[in-house]
């Protein structure tokens, strides 16, 4: 039976955190270990990596994870949960499964090319912007941020596919256009 | 009683007609809805087949078929509400919003947590719970979303954050309250931005279009001025006959003269007198003023 939560009830009955742990898994009928394996995740990062293929499965994966809230723990050497997550898991599901289809190592074999690949990409970012706003578990905060992190990551991703950093130059402008040598590099 | 007869009929009069009345109230910080604005609108089918009342003044655009959300629906579904009692609907409900308080309570203190159960969908589900619990508690099986006075339907909607919630109307239970289990209108700001993304292609048929009213207005103006030359020709042609005409009878007035002056000198010259050479004179000769 549910005991009554009344206003203003504290959680925090027993004084220590461990205690107060143990008491909520109870409550939820959660086991210590499932929890445990649940909230980490083993995926390691190369600092200097240098495969394309590594780098293209990282990209997806951050962003995933950071809209779990899970952050990178270097001496474990994978995701753990840290914070809340700031979206739903259906919004995650399909986001993620969009960055995907970018994200695929298929892409390296084919050698994309950048305007079919402009377009895919106004196409991705329309329909996560509409999903985005039609997903009522995710709050307005944290909209616009979302956006942005997915935006990034698929210009990550578009990088690599498309051959070479320069190319994407047809989605963004140059970004520095005082370039000194006049090389045609962008200055990230 | 013919009286009362009469009276109801006039009230009921009008109420198949699409000319509907809309009322939208809000909450100032209080418990009374305020009348915010009271206008009328037109029902009619949209492009999808869905009911909408509709006023472009008042930029009202509304769904009035008033269909239970999915997520409502299913909810009703999974807690099996078939069989259950109102009390029984809303003390299970009130244990799920206990329930769900308490998780969200722990998932904000024990992040570890959220590899289970996801924090936004489970705040979600709290919010579905209270508006479910709100529903059924108040809906009851007869009522509507309309009243009717002065023989026009009347739709009262309270404004909540920009969404028209419409307002329930329970006969048996007596009661009055804005219904958020129904589907709302969140295509609005996808339709704003599918508008400014379709504006951009509008330049390439706003070009056509002017193409094709300026190939219309040069076809019009030269069937004009064909017209016109057409008509020009024809008037030059009525006036060259009726000159020449004209012209005609004076050149046979003037042979005449000619022929009737040449035959008087030649009398005056040979000295005769023709009788009929004088009468002729005589009738070309300038009449008297009798």
């Amino acid at each position: 039976m549910v005991q009554e939560l009344k206003p203003g009830d504290n959680i925090n009955k027993s004084g220590s955190d461990e205690k107060d742990l143990k008491n909520a898994l109870d409550y939820l009928g959660l086991d210590d270990k499932e929890v445990e394996d649940a909230s980490f995740i083993n995926f390691k990062i190369d600092q200097e990596v240098t495969k394309k293929i590594t780098k293209l499965t990282q990209f997806s994966m951050a962003f995933r994870m950071s809209l779990e809230g899970k952050a990178y723990d270097e001496e474990k050497g994978g995701y753990k949960q840290t914070s809340k997550s700031i979206a739903g898991k259906r919004f995650i599901s399909k986001s993620t499964g969009i960055l995907n289809a970018y994200a695929s190592e298929s892409n390296l074999l084919t050698q994309k090319d950048i305007e079919t690949f402009v377009i895919q990409y106004a196409d991705a970012c329309r329909k996560v912007e509409t999903e985005l706003l039609r997903d009522r578990s995710i709050s307005e905060v944290h909209t616009r941020v979302i956006f942005k992190m997915f935006k990034d990551t698929l210009f990550n991703i578009g990088e690599i596919i498309t051959g070479s950093k320069s190319n994407m130059e047809a989605v963004f402008g140059k970004l520095d256009p005082r370039d000194p040598d006049n090389t045609g590099q962008v200055n990230f | 009683m013919k009286k009362n007869k009469k009276l109801e009929d006039n009230n009921f009069k009008n109420i198949s007609s699409n000319k509907i009345i809309i009322k939208v109230y809000k909450d100032f910080g209080s418990n009374i809805g305020i009348l915010k604005a009271d206008y009328e609108a037109e029902e009619r089918r949209d492009a999808y087949n869905n009911l909408v009342s509709i006023n472009k003044e008042f930029l009202h655009d509304e769904d009035i078929d008033f269909s239970i959300d999915d997520v409502y629906h299913n909810m009703q579904v999974v807690l099996e509400f078939k069989n259950k009692t109102k009390e029984e609907k809303v003390k299970l409900l009130e244990e799920k919003i206990i329930y769900q308080e308490k998780l969200i309570q722990f998932l904000d203190k024990f992040p570890e947590i959220n590899s289970i159960f996801n924090y936004s969908d489970e705040n979600l589900k709290l919010h579905d719970y209270k508006l479910l619990k709100d529903y059924s508690g108040n809906i009851n099986g007869s009522g509507a979303y309309f009243t009717i006075e002065k023989g026009k339907r009347i739709y009262s909607f309270d404004s909540v954050d920009g969404f028209l919630i419409p307002i329930w109307r329970g006969i048996s239970s007596h009661t009055q309250y804005p219904d958020h289990t129904r589907k709302k209108k969140i295509i609005i700001q996808e339709d704003i931005i599918l508008k400014n993304e379709l504006q951009k292609y509008d330049i390439n048929k706003k070009v056509g279009n002017l193409i094709i009213w300026g190939l219309i207005c040069i076809s019009i103006l030269f069937a004009l001025n064909l017209w016109g030359g057409l008509r020009i020709l024809q008037m030059q042609g009525d006036i060259t006959t009726e000159a020449h005409a004209d012209a005609l009878k004076c050149v046979e007035y003037t042979s005449n003269i000619n022929k009737l002056y040449a035959e008087a000198a030649a009398n005056k010259l040979f000295e005769k007198d023709d009788p009929a050479i004088q009468t002729r004179i005589k009738d070309i000769s300038p009449k008297e003023i009798s």
